[in-house]
């Protein structure tokens, strides 16, 4: 499904990923951990086509595609999907008619009917439950005035409603308290299916007792440098990621 | 309709004013000589054939500045009809004063009808009285008059539309009695290629509250004057405007609050969205007298530029003097948020359709204000279109 080979990508003049690969076959669960500043952000927002990066070297198939040929936009309705780290907050435009627009347009490539107001509500009545969100909150404003736990459960919401093939998770467990990360792990268990990948990009490993991933990698300076099953990140939590530094990265 | 030794005044004064140069402070950002090199000649009468706002019906009717058309309502009479002489002599040309303001002379000199809106004292018009005005090459000049009666309360729907390069050179004049509360709303929709030069002065009484919504979306030079006296004790006024604009536009809003008592409130609020090459300015000239103690004014321009070809001046002018005021003014001109862009695009809004939709987040709130079922959402869409524009 995804195939990254040998990516490198800077921001200016500071080398970030230095030739990380990274092969996402259907319905596998990867998670990718590492220390801050290894580049795991920086690997979710050029994936999901963030401006402000400069892929220096490398490629990413998306089932058989040139991902980083395709705008945001067009990466989206393909099937990625980024749930962000800081989801922004937009004053003016409404929670409920935003997710019915992106709901709309990526139901538009997929050559499916647009959902009226009526068709919408009952669908995303259906998703709100699984992130046990109040529906009142899909009259506010997009994020406005939500809580950090509220905006990654709308995140959560946005994944459920669009229904990616692939869904990179960037940090979503930071900034939750253990109720939060519950619902959010179980969220991303129910719509774990055979067709459906995920990238699940963390600190800590308490996101992982949620949902068990299938490898988990550890991201160090700009590569991966180490991978293996579900154990690996409980190894990393016992241990941290010092002895990173006395092995450099191979 | 007016008196004919204040026409004799106003082509005087039109005369002797000429046309604003270069250099004049007043018109600093906006260059009015295309209007004057076209010399254009008085518009001729016509049948109406614009679209009516959605949500409205026409109480009354222009083409060119020659009344068209009238709909019932008892409150909406044409500015020449007799029995209400004494009322438009009280008023016309009182409240916007043409001495200083050449267009306004040029108004006064030339006018050929208008509308009169009168709502007697403690009488409360519940649905909006709506009067549209239609250019159509030519020169017209439109003229209206709003005279709220003590403690009335009222809705007016200016609409400016028409068809084709022409100049409309339009005058409304609102007086608010003791206790009235007024919401007046200009919709300038101009033809891509028209002249609009519009002046809306306003005199409050005491404990009266005036509303207005401005929005600019049509004509290719646009200038719009609204001046307000606060001229009783306690009066509130709030001067909310869009301007939305594309192309090569260019439109000028300029707004004067004088505060001439004490215990007065004035609160503005004016969103530019700018496209193409399009040019806006926005002035704000807020006068405290000494007397007006215990003033409250607020103000603020803030401004979205969609192309890096766009423009906007904005001035704020505050000229405080007494003491005993709170004033506070900000002006921002601003670009697209970068992170909630990628973040609608992200979830699969292609670019145009998340810059419409932050466009609308951004000047929507002032469609939403003007409070009438269907032209709200007409509105809304109106300035969202100048973000989705490709």
């Amino acid at each position: 499904m995804l195939e990254i080979r040998n990516l490198h990508a800077r921001v200016g003049d500071h080398d970030i990923l230095k030739g990380l690969s990274l092969t996402v076959n259907p319905g596998e669960v990867h998670a990718i951990m590492g220390p801050n500043g290894s580049g795991k952000s920086t690997l979710a927002h050029v994936l999901a086509g963030r401006e402000g990066y400069e892929i220096t070297e490398g490629e990413v198939v998306f089932e058989g595609r040139n991902l980083l040929e395709l705008a945001p936009e067009l990466r989206a309705r393909a099937g990625v999907f980024l749930a962000f780290q800081y989801p922004v907050e937009i004053p003016g435009i409404g929670n409920a008619y935003f997710l019915r627009t992106a709901a709309n347009a990526i139901r538009q490539a997929r050559g499916l009917e647009e959902l009226d107001a009526a068709d919408f509500l009952r669908v995303m009545r259906e998703k709100l439950k699984l992130v046990k969100l109040d529906e009142k909150m899909m009259q506010r404003s997009v994020n406005d005035g939500f809580s950090g736990g509220e905006k990654k459960r709308n995140e959560i919401l946005q994944m459920a409603l669009l229904e990616p093939k692939l869904a990179i998770l960037d940090e979503t467990d930071s900034g939750l308290d253990i109720d939060a990360l519950k619902i959010v792990g179980d969220g991303v268990t129910a719509l774990r299916s055979p067709a459906r990948s995920f990238i699940v990009i963390t600190h800590y490993q308490r996101l992982l007792d949620h949902i068990t991933p299938d490898f988990v990698h550890v991201l160090y300076q700009g590569r991966i440098v180490e991978s293996g099953d579900a154990s690996l990140a409980l190894e990393l939590e016992k241990h941290g990621y010092g002895w990173l530094e006395k092995a450099p990265a191979r | 309709m007016i008196d004919p030794a204040l026409r004799e005044q106003a082509l005087a004064r039109f005369g002797a004013l000429g046309y604003p140069q270069r250099g004049d402070e007043a018109f600093k950002y906006t260059n009015v000589a295309p209007i004057a090199e076209r010399a254009f000649a008085p518009g001729e009468p016509g049948e109406p054939r614009a679209a009516t706002l959605p949500g409205l019906e026409a109480a009354m009717v222009f083409v060119n500045g020659h009344l068209a058309g009238r709909g019932a309502s008892p409150y909406v009479a044409p500015l020449g009809a007799p029995e209400h002489r004494a009322l438009v002599q009280a008023h016309l040309a009182r409240v916007a004063a043409f001495e200083q303001f050449v267009f306004c002379a040029e108004n006064t000199a030339k006018a050929t009808d208008g509308a009169l809106v009168h709502v007697p004292a403690g009488t409360s018009v519940e649905a909006p009285l709506h009067v549209r005005f239609e250019a159509r090459g030519g020169a017209g000049y439109p003229r209206l008059l709003v005279v709220a009666g003590a403690n009335s309360r009222v809705q007016v729907v200016e609409h400016h539309t028409g068809e084709g390069e022409g100049l409309a050179n339009a005058v409304t004049e609102i007086v608010c009695g003791p206790g009235a509360s007024v919401h007046h709303v200009v919709v300038q929709d101009q033809a891509p290629s028209a002249f609009h030069i519009g002046r809306v002065a306003v005199r409050q009484d005491r404990d009266s509250r005036f509303v207005s919504h401005h929005l600019t979306f049509g004509a290719a030079l646009s200038r719009t004057d609204l001046r307000v006296c606060l001229d009783g004790e306690g009066a509130e006024c709030t001067l909310e405007g869009a301007f939305a604009l594309g192309g090569t536009q260019h439109a000028d809003n300029d707004t004067f609050v004088d505060h001439a008592k004490p215990g007065a409130t004035s609160r503005e609020l004016y969103k530019g969205v700018l496209n193409g090459r399009s040019h806006g300015v926005f002035t704000g000239r807020v006068l405290v007298r000494p007397g007006a103690t215990q003033t409250s004014a607020q103000q603020s321009n803030p401004n979205l530029l969609l192309s890096k070809s766009a423009h906007v001046d904005t001035r704020p002018q505050l000229e405080i003097h007494n003491n005993d005021v709170k004033c506070t003014h900000g002006a921002t001109i601003g670009r697209l948020d970068a992170d909630s862009l990628f973040f609608l695009r992200a979830r699969g809004i292609d670019f145009v359709e998340a810059r419409r939709l932050l466009v609308a987040a951004f000047g929507g709130e002032i469609a939403e204000r003007v409070a009438v079922p269907g032209l709200c959402e007409w509105l809304y869409e109106r300035i969202a279109a100048v973000g989705g524009a490709q």
